[in-house]
């Protein structure tokens, strides 16, 4: 028997709660999730549902106000978050998480069109980011850049302009080169295409998976937008209200989603492929409107919005459920529900 | 044939950008951000414009609405020509046209209650009279965009309402004048998806009930599938294929709209991602290229495509193309 490999990165029941005027902001309660080397995770759920709040956890980048109530995050074995003081705000500036930020665990962020300093070179303030980490020469840096711009797709001849001369597609390629300067382990993409046209979008997701598959770097896509991080990732986790409705293989999810949520997500989403009518049947909203963080409903976050609803949902947190290898979904009925045993109620109550 | 609610002809919409000085020979350029667009709305029908941004379609509901004028064109609806109300006219014309905003975040002013919101178009018509009788149609509006139980929602602020929430106040006040189009601007693009389509379909169900016809403007092609009758596509302020919804997905024509259509996302995980058959981006606005304007990214482009500008012109019945290969049998396969 192989000895069981660790996993790259682990977070344990990771719980992130934001100090505001009115008491806690429970971003993030109790999320827990593993990444592999070389492979690719889709973060997915609504606004406010605590998927940045998590993936910039990982590497500490979070507001003042944030606290780390409990969980952790380990990375290659260790621990990030030993920056955590006592009155359980984070350092944010901690010298051991600035060594593994970018160099093991790059960011890409939402807005490329604001992440670059308007003032300098595209280049130089890729520059900037690989001399800060190793002790390169500027010259040594700007090969390095300009081989990585060619990679990405904009050519070394652009190192020298500045963001406003990009388009916006470029600076997400340029973006995406200066996650990739210091050939970290992890790549957070945090809604990478969503400020982009569709067709610039699908240019630019074939391009970061493309260099994903080359690289050989394991990837976290957050997006709010199901049907793009599905042709990205091998595995989705969906979030609801701070917490992991379901964790599954990317197809398993989408040919048997377990979890109510999941169900509701896909039937509220157009199609552009299938019968019409049959996509104007189908389509509905989940009613109501996600919580407030700072009070969730009890037991089960989405129990006030879900269709199946019944006793103990209001109650009793519901256990994860693994309903195949891989695929848990934190609902009482997730078995049921991945067996497809109550689709005809689930059509009659919608 | 059916009838028309509005016609909108060569409609166009230049933005003075810079201004050269005449004494130096200077020339102003402008930015065309629509350009020579003709098409219909039919009674009570949904039509789509589609495109991505800053093709023009944002501006071409503004024009409608004419919150921007144009710069040449005409916008037939009912007797007159909208592009070319006076001052004057307009109050009595915007009862008429409404329209709703993207963003509800920051279309509802926040020191407004739903009532006086919903209520402020009556007043400013002279629908209403009393105070009993702007309640009754504040509460008929709201109990159309389903905020019921009315009472529970008529003395809240935007900031107590979701997201959702708020868009159908927005479409309530819309709706509460009694107009007889409406131009909706991307009215989902900034809810939550679990809630969209909740909107969509109050949209589809207000068109079926009041058999008013909507101009529906957004990104995303998906989403005019599922809401309209017809869907016209733009690029670069020029309508480059136009026709009902199952024949644009399922028969483009427009090497555009093909492209476009193989771009969307299907969230299908096995989907191989195949290099699209278009190159690079969308030029400016500024500089629009000679000839067709899609030339430059279009992979079956001929020495034609550089010189003449393919008219919109009908490909079959109920189907217009603008392209020089839309054409039974000079079609170009990959």
């Amino acid at each position: 028997m192989t000895p069981k490999l660790k996993h790259l990165l682990e977070v344990k029941d990771l719980q992130c709660y934001f100090k505001v005027h009115e008491g806690m902001v429970k971003a993030v309660s109790g999320v827990s999730f593993h990444l592999d080397k070389g492979e690719t995770i889709g973060l997915v759920g609504e606004s406010g549902c605590g998927k940045t709040t998590t993936a910039y956890a990982i590497t500490s980048l979070l507001p003042r106000n944030a606290t780390i109530q409990g969980g952790d995050v380990v990375f290659k074995g260790r621990s990030l978050l030993t920056n955590v003081k006592k009155d359980k705000t984070i350092d944010i500036f901690d010298d051991e998480i600035r060594k593994i930020r970018w160099k093991e665990i790059s960011i890409i962020f939402q807005g490329a069109m604001d992440s670059f300093n308007p003032v300098y070179k595209v280049g130089d303030q890729m520059v900037e980011a690989i001399r800060v980490h190793e002790k390169v020469t500027y010259e040594q840096a700007k090969k390095r850049v300009c081989e990585l711009l060619t990679t990405v797709g904009i050519g070394p001849d652009r190192f020298d302009h500045y963001p406003h001369e990009f388009s916006g597609g470029m600076k997400q390629r340029a973006m995406i080169a200066m996650a990739l300067a210091l050939n970290p382990s992890i790549v957070i993409a945090d809604e990478p295409t969503t400020a982009l046209d569709v067709v610039t979008q699908y240019n630019i997701l074939r391009e970061i998976k493309r260099i994903q598959r080359e690289e050989n770097v394991a990837m976290i896509v957050i997006s709010h937008d199901v049907t793009t991080v599905a042709e990205m990732s091998d595995r989705m986790i969906v979030m609801y209200g701070g917490k992991l409705m379901e964790t599954s293989p990317t197809l398993d999810l989408f040919e048997n989603p377990a979890h109510p949520y999941t169900m509701g997500l896909f039937d509220s989403i157009p199609s552009l492929t299938g019968d019409r009518k049959e996509m104007a049947e189908r389509l509905a909203s989940i009613p109501g409107s996600p919580p407030s963080l700072l009070e969730p409903p009890t037991g089960c976050v989405f129990h006030p919005r879900c269709p199946y609803a019944f006793e103990p949902c209001d109650k009793d947190i519901p256990p994860d459920v693994e309903v195949s290898p891989g695929h848990t979904a934190a609902c009482f009925l997730a078995e049921d529900l991945y067996h497809k045993r109550r689709e005809d109620e689930w059509k009659k109550l919608r | 044939m059916e009838e028309v609610a509005m016609k909108i002809v060569e409609l166009t919409k230049y933005f003075e950008i810079g201004r050269g000085l005449k004494i130096f020979g200077g020339k102003s350029t402008y930015l065309k951000a629509v350009d020579h667009v003709t098409f219909n709305v039919r009674n009570r029908e949904i039509m789509a414009l589609v495109g991505e941004s800053g093709c023009g379609k944002t501006t071409i509901g503004f024009l409608i609405v004419r919150l921007e004028d144009p710069t040449s064109g005409h916008i037939l609806f009912e007797q007159g020509d909208i592009a070319t109300l006076k001052k004057k006219e307009l109050k009595s014309f915007r009862r008429n046209v409404q329209m709703i905003f993207q963003d509800p975040y920051s279309s509802l002013n926040p020191r407004l209650t739903v009532m006086q919101t919903v209520a402020e178009p009556l007043i400013n018509h002279k629908m209403v009279v009393t105070a009993d009788e702007a309640r009754e149609n504040v509460a008929m509006a709201l109990e159309d965009v389903g905020l019921v139980p009315v009472d529970e929602y008529i003395e809240r602020f935007p900031h107590e309402l979701s997201g959702g929430e708020r868009q159908r106040v927005a479409i309530a006040r819309a709706l509460a004048v009694r107009p007889k189009f409406i131009v909706a601007d991307e009215p989902v693009s900034m809810l939550d998806v679990s809630i969209r389509a909740g909107v969509m379909r109050l949209m589809l169900d207000l068109r079926d009930k009041y058999g008013i016809p909507f101009l529906f403007i957004t990104h995303d092609l998906a989403s005019a599938r599922f809401m309209a009758d017809r869907i016209a596509v733009m690029y670069l302020g020029k309508i480059v294929e136009l026709a009902g919804s199952d024949e644009v997905i399922s028969n483009p024509r427009h090497p555009y709209t093909k492209a476009l259509l193989r771009a969307v996302p299907v969230g299908d995980p096995n989907r191989e991602r195949v290099p699209l058959p278009i190159k690079g981006e969308i030029p400016s606005a500024i500089d629009i290229p000679t000839g067709c304007r899609f030339h430059p990214r279009c992979p079956w482009a001929e020495d034609i495509c550089k010189q003449a500008e393919p008219e919109l012109k009908e490909y079959r019945e109920d189907h217009l193309a603008a392209c020089h290969f839309a054409v039974e049998g000079k079609e170009r396969v990959e």
